[in-house]
C-alpha cells in the first residue's frame, strides 16, 4: 500500500485526512482505488477522459509521473504518491 | 545589501504585504507596486503594511508610506511607485513593455494578485517579454512559490509545470476554503526571497530559477519542486521563438 499525501482542497473527500493508504500496481490502479474508497475524489485528478487534469501533477517518490510513464507508472509499497494542483488562489 | 534591480509586486494584499517588507529587508529600493483595492479593516490582520488608519485608503499609497517609513534614514533613497489601477489579463503585454522600457532583465516581477487566472496571465506575459517573475498562491494550510527566469533554458517555467489554471468550478475559493493567515506571510516572504535570487547574477546552480517550493505549514513540511523543462511546453516555446534563448542586451554574462 502506497502513501497518497492529499492536498487541502480534495481533503473533504478524505474525512479531513492529509494521507490515505491506497493499493494499486501503477497510478492508474492507485486511482482508481482511491475513488473507490473516497467516492468523488477521482474526478478532482482526472478529467472525462481518464487525463490527469491540466493544473495537476502527481509525482512518485519525489518525480513527476509525466516524464516516466504517466498512469502507468509503477508504484512500490514504499512509495509515497503526492498529488500536488496550482495553488493559485491569493488574497486581495 | 543594496538591489540595483527594480521589482514589480502585482497585488498588495496578503501575499504583496510581506512579499514587499520581504523585498525591502532583501535590501530591494526600487519597487512599483500595482493594486487597485482600498484598505478595509478586514485586511489589516493579513495585510500586515497597513494598520486602522489606513482604512479607506489606496492600498498601494498606503503600502508606499509604510514602506518609506521603514526605511527613511537609510540610503538610498528608496523608490516606491504606486500604481493604481486593477490588472487585465489584455492589457499586461503593453503595461510590462511601459515599465521596463526596453530592459527586461533589469526588472523582476511578483505575482501577488487573487486571481487564478490572472497568475497565469501574468506569468505567460512576463515569459513572453523576457522578465524574470515569481509567481505564488495560498489556500488553507498550503501555499506555493515559483521563480522562473525566461534567461535560463534549463530551467522550467510555472506552465511546464501546471500546464493550465484550474477552472473556477474546481479552483476553492479563499472565501470558502479560507486560508491560514501565517501561510500568506510565509509564503510572501518566500516569494521575496526568491525574487532577490533571481534578480542577482547568479549562473544556474545557484539561482532558484525553476524551483516551486511547495508549503504545508500544517504538518510542517516544505517541498523542493524542481520540475524538468517540458518539451511541449507552448509558454516556453514561445519564448525561446521570440528571445531565442540568446541574451538580451542587458543580460548580465553569467545568465543563459
Amino acid at each position: 500500500m502506497a502513501t497518497v499525501r492529499i492536498p487541502t482542497p480534495l481533503r473533504k473527500y478524505t474525512e479531513g485526512k492529509g494521507e490515505v493508504t491506497v493499493s494499486g500496481a501503477n497510478i492508474r490502479e492507485l486511482l482508481d482505488n482511491l475513488e473507490g474508497s473516497h467516492a468523488g475524489i477521482g474526478e478532482r485528478i482526472r478529467d472525462d477522459t481518464g487525463a490527469v487534469r491540466r493544473f495537476v501533477n502527481i509525482f512518485v517518490a519525489g518525480e513527476d509521473i509525466r516524464f516516466q510513464d504517466g498512469l502507468d507508472t509503477p508504484i512500490a509499497d514504499s512509495d509515497e504518491v503526492s498529488i500536488i494542483p496550482a495553488i493559485a488562489g491569493g488574497l486581495g | 545589501m543594496i538591489s540595483p534591480m527594480q521589482f514589480l509586486v502585482i497585488g498588495a494584499g496578503g501575499l504583496g504585504c510581506p512579499a514587499l517588507l520581504g523585498l525591502q529587508a532583501g535590501g530591494a529600493r526600487r519597487i512599483t507596486i500595482v493594486d487597485d483595492d482600498h484598505v478595509d479593516l478586514s485586511n489589516l490582520a493579513r495585510q500586515v503594511l497597513f494598520s486602522g488608519a489606513d482604512v479607506g485608503v489606496s492600498k498601494v499609497d498606503a503600502a508606499r508610506q509604510a514602506l518609506l517609513g521603514r526605511c527613511r534614514d537609510s540610503p538610498p533613497p528608496a523608490e516606491i511607485t504606486p500604481l493604481r489601477r486593477r490588472l487585465r489579463a489584455d492589457d499586461l503585454d503593453g503595461l510590462l513593455a511601459e515599465l521596463t522600457a526596453g530592459s527586461p532583465r533589469s526588472w523582476v516581477v511578483l505575482e501577488c494578485s487573487d486571481s487564478p487566472a490572472l497568475k497565469f496571465a501574468v506569468h505567460d506575459a512576463c515569459v513572453r517579454a523576457g522578465l524574470r517573475v515569481v509567481v505564488g498562491g495560498v489556500v488553507g494550510w498550503h501555499g506555493q512559490a515559483m521563480a522562473v527566469d525566461p534567461g535560463q533554458r534549463e530551467a522550467a517555467c510555472y506552465r511546464c509545470l501546471f500546464e493550465a489554471p484550474p477552472p473556477p468550478e474546481l479552483a476553492p475559493a479563499c472565501a470558502t476554503v479560507g486560508v491560514a493567515g501565517p501561510v500568506a506571510g510565509a509564503v510572501g516572504h518566500a516569494m521575496a526571497g526568491l525574487a532577490i535570487g533571481l534578480a542577482g547574477p547568479h549562473a544556474l546552480d545557484r539561482s532558484p530559477a525553476g524551483v516551486c517550493l511547495h508549503f504545508d505549514l500544517l504538518r510542517g513540511g516544505v517541498r523542493r519542486l524542481a520540475p524538468t523543462p517540458r518539451p511541449s511546453c507552448v509558454t516556453c516555446s514561445t519564448a525561446i521563438e521570440l528571445h531565442g534563448g540568446a541574451p538580451s542586451p542587458d543580460h548580465s554574462p553569467q545568465d543563459r
